[in-house]
């Protein structure tokens, strides 16, 4: 492993490397399959922007942007975030990607999100976790209804998908819930 | 108890995936079972949560990897449960 940040069963989670830019990390990005839910997805992806948005994520304090590795052969597969982290109110927005598509199967996504919520709750001490997925997502509604979010709202129409308006539905998940249902 | 409960989960497993119960055994897994992907192991969790009305915690999520694991966590949280 290299500088694991949190390590899981599976899989750890680390600071990304400029390494991962030269990976497959920016073509994951234009994947029409891989960015069919994403609300970014309209514009391809380069190897230029993947480094750009490295480079941003520098001394970065409102976004933790950190690289999914297969412990096994230390791969880079997916990208895990917590963005938009307000420091006062003490929120953020959860996202994770799982890019590399070999690793769609099995326990990979959920370890990694579980282990992104323990970052944030444990390590960070958020109190307030959003999340936002398209209608039709079946995986994450799944994934959300798993790691008990609770539902805070609903944008009619928001998101347009496959030639068609879908609602973008809003969940949360508060670091005491979180707790009780850990600490048990 | 143990058996019903190997029975149970399973039954639970052949659901999901979609295979006869004949092909599960201890040592199945997303690396044994074809079918075994993301949207599918959430849906299994989910439904070991409510069949067997239990809670997994996060650190128990991770675990889940394959039966003998399975059984070792569930069988842990129903004897807590006691």
């Amino acid at each position: 492993m290299v500088n694991p940040y949190i390590v899981g069963k599976n899989v750890y989670l680390r600071h990304p490397i400029e390494d991962d830019v030269y990976g497959g990390w920016y073509e994951w990005f234009s994947d029409e399959e891989i960015t069919k839910y994403l609300t970014e997805r309209h514009w391809p992806n380069s190897q230029d922007t993947q480094l750009d948005f490295y480079k941003s994520l520098k001394d970065n304090k409102e976004k933790l942007v950190l690289s999914i590795i297969d412990k096994g052969n230390d791969k880079h597969i997916g990208i895990i975030s917590l963005s938009g982290i307000n420091w006062v109110h003490r929120y953020a927005e959860i996202s994770v990607v799982i890019g590399d598509k070999d690793y769609n199967h099995g326990t990979v996504l959920t370890e990694s999100f579980a282990l992104m919520l323990k970052i944030a709750f444990t390590k960070l001490n958020l109190l307030n976790l959003m999340s936002a997925y398209a209608e039709s997502n079946e995986k994450s509604k799944v994934l959300h209804r798993l790691f008990k979010f609770k539902q805070g709202g609903c944008l009619k129409n928001f998101l347009f998908i496959n030639e068609k308006y879908e609602d973008l539905i809003i969940e949360f998940i508060d670091q005491e819930s979180w707790i009780e249902r850990n600490h048990k | 108890m143990i058996d019903n409960l190997e029975n149970q989960i399973k039954s639970i497993m052949s659901s999901v995936f979609e295979i006869p119960v004949s092909k599960i055994d201890d040592e199945s897994s997303p690396d044994t079972i074809e079918s075994w992907d993301s949207l599918k192991h959430i849906n299994f969790v989910i439904a070991l949560e409510e069949e067997l009305d239990i809670n997994f915690s996060d650190n128990e999520i991770i675990e889940l990897i394959n039966l003998k694991l399975i059984m070792l966590v569930v069988t842990d949280i129903l004897s807590n449960k006691k």
